[in-house]
C-alpha cells in the first residue's frame, strides 16, 4: 500500500467520509453530550473499540464468511465479536481490579455494541482489500470519530447558552447543530488526491 | 439446627435429601384414597399414631387451628396457620383454645390435626394447576398460588419423614396471635402461604403480590370455614409448622435437591412428634426458599397509554431521538425509510419479547447483550428478505439494515421489556415500532418530496422548484430531524397546555 492510498483513506475517513457526520454512525451519544470529561473517556473508548472490533473482524469476515457467501451474516457475527470484545475484558478487570473495573459499569450502554463500532466494523471490511487498509482505516475512522466528538460536544456546549425557542430545546438544537457542523463536513467531499 | 434434629432421629441419615425421606415406605392405609381422594390424600395416610388414636379421623371433630398472626417482624411468616385437636390426648401440651402464644418461645414446628378435608382438596386442586408454571408467573395472583403450592411441597416431604417424636414440643410452638376460637376456620387456608409468604417477604419486597396474597387469602377464607373436618389442614398445618419452624432456625441445609417439590404427600393427621421431626427434615424450606424466590409478578403495562405513548405522545424517533441513525443514514427516500422502519419494528419485537421473558434470569448486561445478537440475526434475515423482495431497496439500504436494527431503538425498549409482562412488552414494541415507522416515513417522504421532488418513486415536481439536493444529504436530514423534533414538540406542548388549560376552564 503506498502511501498516498494510506493519505486517500485517512483523510476520506477522517474529513470527507466522516464517520459521524456522513453516516451519522454514533450521533446520538454526542447529541447529550453534557460533561467533557465523561465525553472524552467514552470517545476515547469507542475509538479504541473501532480499531479493536474492524481488525477483529477482518479475518473473520476474510476467512469464514465471504468464502462461503455468508456475508448475510455479518450483522451477528460482528455484535458476537463486539461483544467478547466488550464483556470479557470487563469481566476480567472486574475480577482482577474491582475498584478500576468499576468504572466500567457507569457506562451503561454499550460502547462496543454500538451502532459506531458495528458500522465502522461492517463499513471497513466491505470497502478495504486488505488488513493494511483496514488497520488504517479503523485508525482513521477512530480519529474522525474522535474528531467529530471533539467538535460537536464544543458546539453543544455553547448552544447551552443559547436562547432557543422553547420546543427547540436540547435535542432538536443538537441535531440542528449537527447538521450545521455536517454540511461544513461536506465541504470535504472535493478533496480528491 | 437440622443437624441436631437429625441427630435426635438416628433412623434418618443426616443429609438425607428430602426425596430420599419421601422415599421411605409410608405404608398408605385403606382409608387414605378415601380420605385424600387422589394423590395428596393417599400420600397424606400414615400408619402411626396419627390414624390410630391420636388425630381425629375424618369425621372427628374439628381441630382448633391457631393460627400465626399476619406477619411477623421479621416479615418471614405471614399466616402460619395449623390445628391441634382438642381431644389430643397424646399431646400433652396441646393448645388450648384461645390460648395466645409468644413465638419466641417457640423452637420448633407444630403439628396439628385435620380440618376441612374435601374443602380442603378442592382448593388444593386449584392450587396445583398453576404450579407448573411458577416461575413464569404472569400476573400477581397467579404467583401467590404456586407460592402456596410451594410451601405445601416443601412441607409434606418433611411431614412424611418424620417419625413419632418429641410430642411434648407441641404447646410451646403455638404462635404468637394464636386464637383457636377465632381462627379455627380460617387457618387451613391461610396455612399453605406461610412458606411462600416467608420467601416472597424474604426476597421480594413487594407489595403489589401481598395484596393479591391477602385478597385470596379472604377469598377462601369462607369457603374453608364451613367444613373444619380431618384432611389437608393436617398437612397445612404440617406446612405451617415447619415453616414457622423455619422461622425459628432460618438456615440449614442449604443444598436442597429440587425434586423435593415434587413430591406431595399428605398425612391424615400430623402429630406433634411428626412436627417435631418436620421441624428437622424442613429447616432447610428457608434456604431452598432463598436459592428459588419465586419471581415476582410482571406488571402489566396498560395497554392504551403504550400505544398512545409509543405511536405519539413519545414517539422514539421524534421526541426520544432513538434511532437518528436510520433516520438520516438510511431514510432518504419514503420506500427506504418504510423499510427500515419496518425492519426494526421486526427486530424490535423480537427483542422486546424475548427480554420479557427472560427477564431477570440473566444479568442484565448480559442480556443486552444477547438482544443485540438476536436483533442482528433478525436483521440478517431481513437483509436476506429484502434483497429477493426489494432489491433495489436493498441496495439503498446496503449496510444499514444490520446496523438498523441493532440501533439504540433495541435496547431503549429492553429494560421496560425486561420488566413487564411479556403481551405488555409485545404491545409496547409493536406501539414503538410502529411510531417509529411512522415518524420514520413521514421524515422518509418529506425528505423525498423536497430532495427530489418524487413521491414514493412518482414524480410529483413542480415548475418553478429546483429539488434540493443537500436534503438527499445527511447535512439535510439531520436539519430536517432537527426541525422535524422540534415541531413535534410544540405541538405536543400546545395540546398539553390546550389540555390544560381546558381543565383549568372545567374547574
Amino acid at each position: 500500500m503506498s502511501f498516498s492510498q494510506m493519505l486517500t483513506i485517512s483523510l476520506g475517513l477522517i474529513l470527507s467520509e466522516n464517520i459521524v457526520f456522513s453516516r451519522a454512525l454514533g450521533l446520538r451519544a454526542m447529541l447529550d453530550a453534557e460533561y467533557p470529561r465523561r465525553t472524552a473517556w467514552l470517545t476515547l473508548r469507542a475509538a479504541v473499540g473501532i480499531v479493536l472490533t474492524a481488525m477483529a473482524a477482518w479475518p473473520v469476515d476474510r476467512f469464514l464468511l465471504s468464502p462461503f457467501g455468508l456475508e448475510a451474516a455479518r450483522a451477528p457475527v460482528y455484535v458476537l465479536i463486539a461483544g467478547i470484545l466488550e464483556l470479557v475484558p470487563e469481566l476480567v478487570l472486574k475480577k482482577a481490579a474491582p475498584s478500576f473495573g468499576a468504572r466500567f459499569r457507569e457506562d451503561r450502554p454499550f460502547l462496543l455494541l454500538n451502532v459506531v463500532v458495528l458500522g465502522c466494523a461492517l463499513t471497513l471490511s466491505e470497502i478495504c482489500p486488505s488488513f493494511a487498509e483496514l488497520a488504517v482505516g479503523a485508525v482513521s475512522a477512530a480519529l474522525g470519530y474522535a474528531l467529530a466528538s471533539v467538535i460537536l460536544s464544543s458546539v453543544l456546549r455553547r448552544t447551552r447558552f443559547a436562547e432557543p425557542p422553547a420546543c427547540f430545546e436540547g435535542a432538536p438544537l443538537a441535531l440542528v447543530s449537527a447538521a450545521l457542523i455536517a454540511l461544513a463536513f461536506a465541504g470535504f467531499h472535493g478533496l480528491h488526491f | 439446627m437440622a443437624d441436631k434434629r437429625i441427630d435426635d432421629v438416628p433412623e434418618i441419615p443426616e443429609d438425607q435429601p428430602e426425596t430420599e425421606g419421601n422415599g421411605i415406605d409410608i405404608p398408605v392405609p385403606e382409608e387414605a384414597p378415601a380420605r385424600g381422594r387422589g394423590r395428596r390424600g393417599r400420600r397424606r395416610a400414615e400408619p402411626s399414631e396419627a390414624d390410630s388414636g391420636l388425630l381425629p379421623e375424618s369425621g372427628a371433630p374439628a381441630g382448633t387451628v391457631y393460627t400465626l398472626g399476619p406477619q411477623n417482624e421479621f416479615g418471614d411468616v405471614e399466616d402460619v396457620s395449623f390445628e391441634s385437636s382438642s381431644e389430643g390426648a397424646d399431646e400433652p401440651s396441646a393448645p388450648k383454645k384461645g390460648a395466645a402464644l409468644d413465638i419466641s418461645d417457640i423452637p420448633n414446628a407444630v403439628a396439628a390435626p385435620d380440618a376441612s378435608k374435601s374443602s380442603g382438596k378442592s382448593r388444593k386442586r386449584k392450587k396445583r394447576r398453576p404450579a407448573q408454571p411458577r416461575n413464569t408467573a404472569a400476573a400477581s395472583e397467579k404467583t401467590s398460588v404456586p407460592a402456596a403450592e410451594d410451601s405445601e411441597q416443601y412441607s409434606v416431604p418433611a411431614a412424611q419423614d418424620a417419625p413419632a417424636e418429641e410430642p411434648a414440643s407441641v404447646p410451646e410452638e403455638l404462635p404468637a396471635d394464636v386464637n383457636a376460637s377465632e381462627n379455627a376456620d380460617k387457618a387451613p387456608s391461610g396455612a399453605p402461604e406461610t412458606s411462600a409468604d416467608a420467601e416472597v417477604s424474604a426476597e421480594v419486597a413487594d407489595a403489589a403480590p401481598k395484596a393479591a396474597r391477602s385478597k385470596r387469602r379472604e377469598k377462601r377464607r369462607p369457603t374453608q370455614a364451613d367444613r373444619p373436618d380431618s384432611g389437608d389442614a393436617s398437612s397445612e398445618a404440617e406446612s405451617s409448622g415447619a415453616s414457622r419452624d423455619a422461622v425459628s432456625s432460618p438456615v440449614e441445609e442449604s443444598s436442597t435437591p429440587a425434586k423435593k417439590s415434587k413430591k406431595k404427600s399428605r398425612r391424615p393427621a400430623a402429630q406433634a412428634e411428626d412436627a417435631a421431626e418436620d421441624a428437622a427434615e424442613t429447616t432447610d424450606i428457608p434456604s431452598e426458599a432463598s436459592e428459588k424466590p419465586p419471581r415476582a409478578p410482571k406488571p402489566k403495562a396498560p395497554a392504551a397509554s403504550l400505544l398512545l405513548s409509543g405511536i405519539l405522545t413519545e414517539n422514539p424517533l421524534l421526541f426520544g431521538l432513538v434511532g437518528v441513525f436510520p433516520a438520516v443514514a438510511a431514510a432518504s427516500t419514503g420506500l427506504t425509510a418504510l423499510a427500515a422502519g419496518i425492519c426494526v419494528l421486526a427486530a424490535l419485537i423480537v427483542t422486546n419479547l424475548a427480554a420479557s421473558l427472560i427477564g431477570d434470569r440473566l444479568p442484565r448486561r448480559l442480556r443486552e447483550a444477547l438482544m443485540l445478537l438476536l436483533a442482528a440475526c433478525v436483521s440478517s434475515g431481513e437483509l436476506l428478505a429484502l434483497e429477493a423482495l426489494l432489491p433495489e431497496t436493498a441496495d439503498a439500504l446496503g449496510i444499514f439494515v444490520p446496523l438498523v436494527a441493532v440501533c439504540g431503538l433495541t435496547l431503549s425498549r429492553e429494560s421496560f421489556a425486561a420488566e413487564h409482562h411479556p403481551v405488555s412488552a409485545l404491545i409496547d414494541a409493536a406501539a414503538c415500532g410502529a411510531g417509529f415507522t411512522a415518524a420514520l416515513t413521514l421524515f422518509g417522504v418529506i425528505r423525498e418530496v423536497i430532495a427530489s421532488r418524487t413521491l414514493f418513486g412518482l414524480d410529483i415536481s413542480v415548475q418553478g422548484l429546483p429539488p434540493v439536493l443537500v436534503f438527499a444529504a445527511p447535512a439535510g436530514g439531520l436539519l430536517l430531524l432537527g426541525l422535524l423534533s422540534g415541531a413535534a414538540r410544540y405541538v405536543r406542548t400546545k395540546r398539553r397546555a390546550s389540555k390544560r388549560g381546558s381543565k383549568e376552564a372545567e374547574l
